[in-house]
């Protein structure tokens, strides 16, 4: 065992006299035990270090969990009980039985029917391909005026209140419609 | 310059300067000294509790005109004896190994690195809990950068104690570690 081993911790850590320090170092130089030693020393201090700042990171990175962990819950209550007092009361309705509609009033008129112009036999003029043109039936036929309330027809307020259409129909001689024409 | 004015002067002033003394010992030993006390056994809350006392107490023994010549030694003074009255088993808990959770915060670059710094970190707990109390003290104390006198200061030892006292533990982790 070399006679310096015992003072090179405190050589490492500068507690020496400058004299002492300086023999030491001297010897380290030249001492390959020692040289060994010390390395070990200052590896060990190292690893010292090293461990006691992963517990205090350890101690530190738990409570930051904690502390995390007790916000979460402690907001999550807190949104549900605000939640829970400002939900609104729902208080059960009295039964209303729902209004049956009316129908809509339809009003019927028969609409005059204007006679047809009378038409001015045309004088067949030779050489021509003459045809005699015929007024159309339906202009013939009389036609019915239908009026029908807009609320019948439309969603409610879609039309002004009080609208009607209009709606003439023409029926044929057979007595299917010809036509229907709808005006407000 | 009114003569009332003056007798109030002085302790203003003198209450300015110590606080300055007391922001920058706080800014430099608040770590150190909480990493002391966490390593020592203490919670986190603990370790703050004692540190928050001990800067107190260093505040009001400034004002009240005491010199400290070195308020290093003498906050770590405190501390260590305020956690001794705290936990007395504190003892116990520093020098357990550390779980995986923790060696994941050592930021690894490898798995490979990670399982090595485990396997040293759980060599150097076992060696590390069959140490003294005083030794494991004084190695806390080094580590956190006091000089052998400041450790003497704070665990009422000779200073030639704490060197051998020092030089024993590191012989003794070193054996244990095989490094």
């Amino acid at each position: 065992m070399c006679e310096f081993e015992n003072r090179l911790m405190a050589w490492m850590d500068r507690e020496l006299e400058p004299a002492d320090a300086l023999a030491i170092e001297y010897h380290v130089r030249v001492c390959m035990a020692c040289s060994v030693r010390a390395d070990e020393y200052r590896e060990i201090s190292r690893s010292f270090a090293d461990y006691c700042g992963a517990i205090s990171t350890r101690k530190s990175s738990r409570r930051l969990r904690w502390a995390v962990w007790s916000a979460t819950v402690g907001v999550a209550a807190t949104a549900a009980m605000i939640m829970l007092m400002l939900r609104p009361r729902v208080e059960p309705l009295p039964f209303q039985r729902p209004a049956v509609p009316k129908a809509p009033a339809m009003a019927f008129r028969i609409a005059p029917v204007n006679p047809p112009a009378p038409v001015e036999p045309t004088r067949p003029r030779p050489g021509r391909n003459n045809v005699e043109v015929s007024p159309p039936a339906w202009n013939l036929e009389p036609s019915v005026q239908i009026a029908i309330p807009a609320e019948a027809v439309f969603a409610p307020g879609a039309v002004p209140l009080g609208f009607s259409f209009a709606a003439e129909l023409s029926i044929a001689n057979d007595g299917s419609a010809r036509a229907l024409r709808l005006r407000p | 310059m009114s003569g009332d004015g003056f007798p109030f002067a002085l302790p203003a002033s003198r209450f300015t300067a110590v606080n300055r003394e007391a922001s920058t010992l706080f800014e430099e030993l608040r770590k150190p000294l909480l990493r002391y006390l966490v390593c020592l056994g203490l919670s986190t809350d603990e370790a703050q509790d004692v540190v928050q006392d001990a800067f107190l107490n260093l505040h009001r023994s400034l004002a009240g005109g005491v010199a400290h010549e070195n308020a290093r030694a003498w906050l770590f003074s405190v501390a260590h004896n305020q956690a001794r009255n705290r936990q007395k088993t504190y003892h116990r808990r520093f020098g357990a190994p550390l779980e995986d959770g923790a060696l994941k915060l050592l930021d690894e670059s490898t798995p490979e690195h990670a399982f090595l710094k485990k396997e040293k970190f759980r060599r150097l707990a076992s060696a590390i809990r069959a140490l003294t109390e005083v030794e494991r003290e004084c190695l806390l104390l080094r580590a956190e950068g006091l000089r052998y006198r400041e450790i003497g200061e704070v665990l009422e030892m000779a200073t030639s104690t704490v060197a051998d006292t020092v030089d024993r533990a590191v012989k003794k982790l070193a054996e244990k570690c095989n490094v």
